[in-house]
C-alpha cells in the first residue's frame, strides 16, 4: 500500500472514537431523571415472572395473585403471618350448630374502585359467577380451578342467598372443616359486578376491586403499577404507589436489590441469602413453612412396590447434610408429609435416620444386594421447597450411589414434566407442594386421598385403603380433636410404608432493603402491601 | 424489476406456509398441552377436558390448523390461552422493545464492524489489523449469555455504571408513541428520557451486537481486501485519486455486496440471540415471550409469533437480495 | 488446537479429581493450590470438570457438524445436480428451516423428546443443515457444467455415480472449511441449550450446564462461571483459527 494514503481512514477512525467516547460519557453520567418522583413513597417489588391475568377467579399462580391481592379482597383473610382467619369484607360471621348454614355480615360503606357500592348483591353476583358452570355469560366455565377442584365447592355448596343488603348466607350440604379457610384464598376475591357486566374479558387486564390499591397500568413483561386507594375502608395505605417489576433471573433480581433499584424480592438463590445476611442494607424475611419437597416412587414399578426398597433409599439419603449445604439456611430436614406446626403434624415421629449400612442390608433383603440402576427425574424449575432441584438431585444420587443404587438423571420442561409424573411415566421423581390454606386436608388428601390404578392419571401410586379412609373421615369432620387424631394416624402409617421420601420443609426467604417495614410474610404467600412502609 | 420483486414476494408464501405447518406439528408432538400447563396440579382431569373443549383443543390437529390459518389470513392472530389477551395487542406492546434492542445492536455492529473491517483491510498487517481481527475472532467465539452475565455483573454490579434490567428506571411513566423509546424521546424533546433509554439499552445491545459485529468486521475486511486488488481500484490510484475517495467511492461500494448479505443473515441470529439476551436483562420483548409461551404451551402465541418472526427474517433477506440491484448496477433481474 | 485435542484425550487420566466427586464440605471454595479453578456448589473441582468437559463439547461439536454436513451435502448435491423440481423442493425446505431463528427451532426439537445431550446434538445438526445444503448446491451447480462431468455423463455414468465420484470430491474443500467453523458454532449452541436446561443432563460436566449452575452464585463464586466460559471461548477460538487457516490454505484468492 502506498505511503501517505492513510489520512482518510484515520480521520474516520478518530471521528468514530470521539463519537463513541461522547456516547459513553453521556451514558455514564448520573441518570438525569431521578427515581420515580422522589417525593412519592413508592414500594418496588421484584418478582420472578409476569402475571398472566388479573381476574382473580381465573388465576392459579402466585405471580398473578401477588397483584390481585392488593386490588381485590376476600370475605375473610389470613391474619398477618399466620393462617388464622380474620375479617375482611365480612365484618363477622356465624355458623349454625349443624355446621351447614353460614351467615356473613358485610362491612358497611365499602365501595368498589368504580364507585359502585359493595353489598350482599355484589357478593351474590360473584358466587353466581363462580358456581354456575354453564349458561353464564361471565366466564369460561372450565377455568374455575379453585372452586371446582381445590375447594370442591360445587359439591359442597347448596345455595347462596341475599338476606339483607349487608347479610349474605351460604348453605352447605355437609359440614366442612376447610370451608372458611378456603374462602380466604385469593381466588374468592369479590369483583365489581359492574365491571363483570361491562366487559368480563377486560377484567383480566383492567381489574376493579375494593382493595387498598387501585390498578394504574400493566406493561406486559415489565411491570404493574398500583396506586394507593385514598377511600380504602381500612385507611389509606402508607405508600403512594406499589410497582411490581418482572425480573426473571434470580441473580439479576438480587443485583437490582443490592443496587437499590428495587425494595423487595422473592426467590433469591440460596447462596445469595447467606450473602444478604451479612449486608447491613438488606434484611432476610422468612415465610413460615407451609410446603414440602419430596421424592416420589412409582409403585407400579416392582422395585418400588417393595416398602423395604423405599425405606432403604430414605435411609441412604443424608438429607440433613444436603439441606444444610444447599438451602442457604432456610430449610429443615422433613420428617413427614406436612409442614411443621400444621394441624395433624405428629411430633412423635422422629427424623428418618441416615444409615447407609442399614440401607444396604435392607436392599439385600429385598433382593438387591448389588443395588440397581434407575431413572431419577428432577424438576426443571426452582420451587421454594427445592431451590435448585438439579443440584439437589445430584447430591441425593451421590448418596444413593454409596449403597449401590445408580441414577440416570433426567428432566423435561415443566409442563411436560407434570403431565408425565401424573401419568406415572417415571420410576422416581422429585415434586413438592405449597399449601393453599394451612389445612392438612389440602396436603394429605392431595397426596394419598385418591388412587386411580395403573395408567389412570394420578400422582399417587400408593394403594392404601386404610389411609384413604382415614383421610375421608377427617375431611368430613369439623371436630378439631378428631381430625388431629386421624391425621396423626395417617402420619404413622406413612412413616412405616414410606410411599414418598419427605425431603425438606422450607421457610421461603424474601429479601428486602433494610428500610422496608410492615411486610408480613405469609405461609400461603398471601401478602398485603397495605401495611408496608418505606422510610429511605 | 417490479415483476421480479413480485415474484420473489409470492415465493415467500410457501415458505411461510411451511413454517406454520412445522410449528403446528411441533406443538402437537410436544407432550403436554395448554390445558395441563395452565391448570397445574390442582385441576382434575374433567376440568382439563372442559378447558380443552373450550379452546377447541379436542379437535383433530388438521381441523385446528385450518381454523387457525383461516383466522390468521383474516389478520386475527388469536388470543393467548394464558392471558386471554389478543396476541396482536401484546405483540404491539412487546415488539418495539425487541425492535429497539435489535436495531441498537445492529447499529453498533455495523457502526463498529464496518469501519474496523475497512481500516484493517487498508492497513493490512498493522497492529490495528491484528488487534481487531483477534477481537473479532474472540467475538464469534463467545457464548452470548455468558458475555451478557459478565457485562451485567461487571458494569452493573461491581462498577455500578449502567443499569442491567428493564428499558427504563422503575417508576418512569411513559406513553408510547412509536414504542421505540429513542425515537419517542427525541421527537418529544425529552432528553432526560433519552439518556435513560440509552443507558438501559447499552449493556444488552452490546451483548447482542458482539457476534454480528465480529462477523461483519471479518466479512468487510475480506471483501475490501479482494476489491483493493482489482484493476479499477489500482487504476483509480494511478489516476492520482486520493486514497480516501478511492476507498469511499470505488472500493467500498463494491465491497458492500457481501457485507450487506451478511448483515441480512444476521437478522435471524439477532432475533435468536434476543431470547437469551432478553432473559438475562429482563427485557420485555418478544424473545422472552416466545420462550415462556413454549413452556406454557400457549399454542396461539407460539404459532403466531413464530410465523411473525419467520416473516421478518424472510422479508429482510428478500430486501437484501433486492438491494443488490441498487448497490451494484451490474446485477440485473429478469 | 492439537493441544486441545490432546487435552480432551488424556483429560480423564490427568484430571486431579473425578468430574463427579462431591465434597459438600468444600463447596464454593476459591481457587487454591488444591483446586486451581476453585470448586462448585457441590464441592466438585472446577478444573477437573472443565478438563473432562472438553471431551463432551468436542463430541457434540463434531457429531452435530458431521450430521449436518452429511445430510446437508447430500441434499445440496442432489438438488444442485438434478435441478428442476427436486431443486426447488429441497431449497424451499431449506428456506423454511432458515426462516426459524435457530435457537427457537432447537428448543422445539429438544422439547419433543425431552432434553438430553443427544437431542441437543441432533437439534443443532438439523438447524445447521441449510448452510451445507446451500454450499453444496452452489458447488454442484458450477461443477455440473464442467468438462469432466459432461464427459462422464456422455460415457453413460449414472447420476449417483457422477455425484459421488466427480462432483462431491471437487466440492469438498469449501464444505470442510465451513464444517471446521461450524464446530465452533455448534459448541456454543450446545452450551446455550445447556444453559437453558435443554442440553446435557447432570452430573455430566458439560460447560453450558456448568454455567447454568454457576449463575446462581456468580457473586459468591465467580470462578465457577469464569472458567467454563473461558474454556468455551478458547475452544471455539481454536476451531475458528483452524477454519481460517484451512480456508487460507485451500482458497488461493483469500490468501492474496
Amino acid at each position: 500500500m502506498p505511503a501517505g494514503t492513510r489520512s482518510g481512514p484515520r480521520r474516520r477512525a478518530w471521528a468514530a472514537l470521539v463519537i463513541s467516547t461522547l456516547v459513553a460519557v453521556s451514558m455514564l453520567a448520573p441518570a438525569i431523571t431521578a427515581r420515580a418522583q422522589s417525593s412519592a413513597r413508592v414500594f418496588i417489588f421484584g418478582q420472578s415472572g409476569d402475571a398472566t391475568k388479573l381476574d382473580p377467579a381465573l388465576i392459579e399462580d402466585g405471580l398473578s395473585s401477588r397483584v390481585t391481592e392488593q386490588i381485590f379482597e376476600t370475605l375473610v383473610e389470613f391474619d398477618g403471618s399466620s393462617t388464622r382467619i380474620r375479617p375482611a369484607l365480612a365484618e363477622n360471621w356465624d355458623v349454625s350448630a349443624d355446621g351447614k348454614t353460614w351467615n356473613f355480615y358485610l362491612r358497611p360503606g365499602v365501595r368498589f374502585h368504580d364507585g359502585t357500592p359493595f353489598d350482599a348483591q355484589a357478593v351474590k353476583a360473584n358466587f353466581d359467577r363462580w358456581q354456575f358452570q354453564t349458561g353464564d355469560p361471565f366466564h369460561k366455565a372450565a377455568e374455575f380451578i379453585y372452586w371446582n377442584d381445590v375447594a370442591g365447592f360445587n359439591e359442597l355448596i347448596d345455595r347462596t342467598e341475599v338476606i339483607d343488603p349487608l347479610t349474605f348466607r351460604i348453605t352447605l350440604k355437609d359440614a366442612s372443616g376447610p370451608f372458611l379457610p378456603n374462602l380466604a384464598q385469593f381466588t374468592f376475591a369479590i369483583v365489581s359486578p359492574l365491571a363483570l357486566a361491562n366487559n368480563v374479558e377486560d377484567l383480566s387486564s383492567n381489574p376493579v376491586g375494593t382493595g387498598p390499591f387501585k390498578f394504574v397500568e400493566w406493561v406486559r413483561g415489565d411491570h404493574v403499577t398500583l396506586a394507593a386507594n385514598p377511600d380504602y375502608w381500612g385507611g389509606r395505605p402508607q405508600i403512594d404507589q406499589a410497582v411490581i417489576r418482572v425480573i426473571n433471573d434470580n441473580a439479576a433480581r438480587f443485583f437490582e436489590l443490592q443496587a437499590g433499584n428495587i425494595d423487595f424480592m422473592e426467590f433469591p438463590n440460596p447462596d445469595d441469602v447467606r450473602f444478604a445476611r451479612n449486608d447491613p442494607n438488606l434484611q432476610v424475611l422468612l415465610r413460615p413453612s407451609l410446603n414440602i419437597g419430596y421424592i416420589d416412587f412409582n409403585q407400579f414399578d416392582p422395585k418400588f412396590a417393595d416398602a423395604r426398597v423405599r425405606n432403604a433409599l430414605a435411609m441412604a439419603t443424608n438429607k440433613q447434610r444436603i439441606v444444610d449445604a444447599l438451602y442457604g439456611g432456610t430449610g429443615v430436614n422433613a420428617r413427614q408429609m406436612l409442614a411443621p406446626g400444621m394441624q395433624g403434624y405428629n411430633e412423635a415421629i422422629p427424623e428418618i435416620p441416615y444409615n447407609p449400612g442399614a440401607a444396604k442390608e435392607m436392599l439385600s433383603a429385598a433382593g438387591y444386594p448389588n443395588g440397581f440402576t434407575t431413572e431419577f427425574w428432577y424438576m426443571p424449575v426452582d420451587r421454594p421447597y427445592f431451590p435448585n432441584p438439579q443440584v439437589i438431585a445430584q447430591a441425593v444420587c451421590a448418596d444413593w450411589a454409596a449403597v449401590g443404587v445408580r441414577c440416570d438423571l433426567k428432566t423435561k420442561d415443566w409442563a411436560a414434566y407434570r403431565v408425565d409424573a401424573r401419568a406415572q411415566k417415571y420410576p422416581v421423581w422429585m415434586l413438592g407442594w405449597t399449601g393453599d390454606n394451612g389445612d392438612p386436608d389440602n396436603f394429605l388428601y392431595f397426596f394419598f386421598g385418591t388412587f386411580s390404578g395403573r395408567g389412570q392419571p394420578n400422582y399417587n401410586t400408593w394403594d392404601n385403603k386404610q389411609v384413604r379412609d382415614l383421610l375421608l373421615r377427617a375431611q368430613r369432620s369439623v371436630d378439631y380433636d378428631e381430625r388431629e387424631r386421624l391425621y396423626r394416624d395417617v402420619a404413622t402409617v406413612v412413616r412405616q410404608e414410606m410411599p414418598k421420601i419427605p425431603f425438606a420443609n422450607t421457610t421461603p426467604p424474601l429479601l428486602a432493603r433494610s428500610y422496608v417495614q410492615g411486610y408480613y410474610p405469609n405461609p400461603t404467600s398471601a401478602e398485603l402491601f397495605k401495611t408496608v412502609t418505606v422510610d429511605r | 424489476m417490479l415483476a421480479y420483486t413480485l415474484r420473489r414476494f409470492l415465493a415467500l408464501i410457501p415458505v411461510l406456509a411451511g413454517v406454520s405447518v412445522i410449528v403446528f406439528l411441533f406443538l402437537h408432538l410436544i407432550p403436554g398441552d395448554p390445558a395441563e400447563a395452565m391448570l397445574g396440579d390442582r385441576a382434575t382431569a374433567e376440568n382439563a377436558a372442559r378447558l380443552r373443549t373450550a379452546y377447541g383443543l379436542d379437535q383433530p390437529w388438521s381441523v385446528q390448523y385450518a381454523l387457525y390459518m383461516g383466522k390468521v389470513l383474516q389478520g386475527d392472530l388469536g388470543r393467548s390461552v394464558r392471558s386471554s389477551n389478543p396476541v396482536s395487542a401484546e405483540l404491539a406492546q412487546r415488539f418495539p422493545a425487541t425492535a429497539e434492542l435489535a436495531l441498537a445492536a445492529m447499529l453498533l455492529a455495523i457502526g463498529i464492524g464496518v469501519p474496523a473491517g475497512i481500516i484493517s483491510a487498508t492497513r493490512r498487517g498493522s497492529a490495528f489489523d491484528h488487534g481487531s481481527m483477534v477481537l473479532a475472532l474472540a467475538g464469534v467465539s463467545m457464548p452470548i449469555f455468558w458475555l451478557g452475565l459478565m457485562l451485567a455483573w461487571f458494569f452493573g454490579v461491581q462498577l455500578k455504571w449502567l443499569p442491567f434490567s428493564a428499558r427504563l428506571d422503575t417508576g418512569t411513566r411513559y406513553v408510547p408513541l412509536t414504542g421505540l423509546l429513542v425515537i419517542d424521546s427525541i421527537v418529544r424533546g425529552d432528553w432526560g428520557l433519552l439518556v435513560q433509554t440509552v443507558r438501559h439499552l447499552a449493556l444488552p445491545a452490546i451483548a447482542l451486537s458482539t457476534v454480528p459485529m465480529a462477523i461483519i468486521a471479518r466479512m468487510t475486511r475480506g471483501a475490501m481486501l479482494e476489491v483493493l486488488q482489482l484493476d479499477f481500484v489500482r487504476t483509480a490510484h494511478a489516476k492520482g485519486l486520493r486514497d480516501f475517495s478511492v476507498i469511499a467511492r470505488h472500493a467500498l461500494k463494491n465491497a458492500m455486496l457481501p457485507v450487506v448479505t451478511v448483515i441480512g443473515l444476521q437478522v435471524g441470529a439477532l432475533l435468536s440471540g434476543a431470547i437469551l439476551t432478553e432473559t438475562i436483562f429482563s427485557w420485555p420483548g418478544i424473545g422472552r415471550w416466545i420462550y415462556e409461551s413454549i413452556q406454557f404451551r400457549d399454542y396461539p402465541v407460539v404459532q403466531s409469533m413464530t410465523l411473525f418472526v419467520a416473516a421478518i427474517v424472510v422479508v429482510t433477506n428478500l430486501l437484501v437480495d433486492l438491494s443488490y440491484a441498487a448497490l451494484d448496477p451490474r446485477v440485473r433481474y429478469r | 488446537m492439537l493441544l486441545f485435542l490432546l487435552l480432551a484425550l488424556v483429560a480423564p487420566f490427568i484430571a486431579p479429581y473425578g468430574a463427579d466427586q462431591q465434597a459438600l464440605a468444600d463447596r464454593l471454595k476459591a481457587p487454591s493450590a488444591a483446586h486451581w479453578f476453585g470448586t462448585d456448589d457441590l464441592g466438585r473441582d472446577v478444573l477437573s470438570r472443565v478438563m473432562i468437559g472438553s471431551r463432551i463439547s468436542l463430541r457434540v461439536g463434531v457429531l452435530a457438524v458431521v450430521l449436518a454436513l452429511l445430510s446437508g451435502s447430500l441434499l445440496g448435491l442432489v438438488a444442485g445436480y438434478l435441478g428442476g423440481w427436486t431443486d426447488s423442493l429441497f431449497m424451499r425446505l431449506m428456506d423454511v428451516v432458515l426462516a426459524f431463528p435457530p435457537t427457537l427451532l432447537a428448543i422445539g426439537i429438544v422439547a419433543m423428546r425431552g432434553p438430553s445431550l443427544d437431542m441437543a446434538l441432533v437439534a443443532i445438526g438439523i438447524v445447521s443443515i441449510p448452510v451445507y445444503a446451500r454450499l453444496a448446491r452452489s458447488q454442484a451447480l458450477s461443477l455440473k457444467e464442467r468438462e469432466f462431468v459432461t464427459a462422464a455423463r456422455c460415457l453413460g455414468a449414472t447420476a449417483p455415480r457422477i455425484v459421488g465420484a466427480h462432483v462431491l470430491p471437487n466440492a469438498l474443500s469449501p464444505l470442510i472449511v465451513q464444517a471446521t467453523l461450524g464446530i465452533a458454532t455448534a459448541i456454543i449452541e450446545a452450551a446455550a441449550l445447556g444453559f437453558l436446561g435443554l442440553g446435557a443432563q447432570p452430573p455430566t460436566p458439560e460447560w453450558g450446564l456448568m454455567l447454568t449452575n454457576a449463575r446462581a452464585f456468580i457473586i459468591n463464586a465467580p470462578w465457577a462461571m469464569v472458567f467454563p466460559g473461558a474454556a468455551i471461548m478458547v475452544t471455539t477460538l481454536a476451531f475458528n483459527l483452524m477454519g481460517d487457516g484451512l480456508r487460507d490454505a485451500l482458497d488461493p484468492r483469500a490468501r492474496a
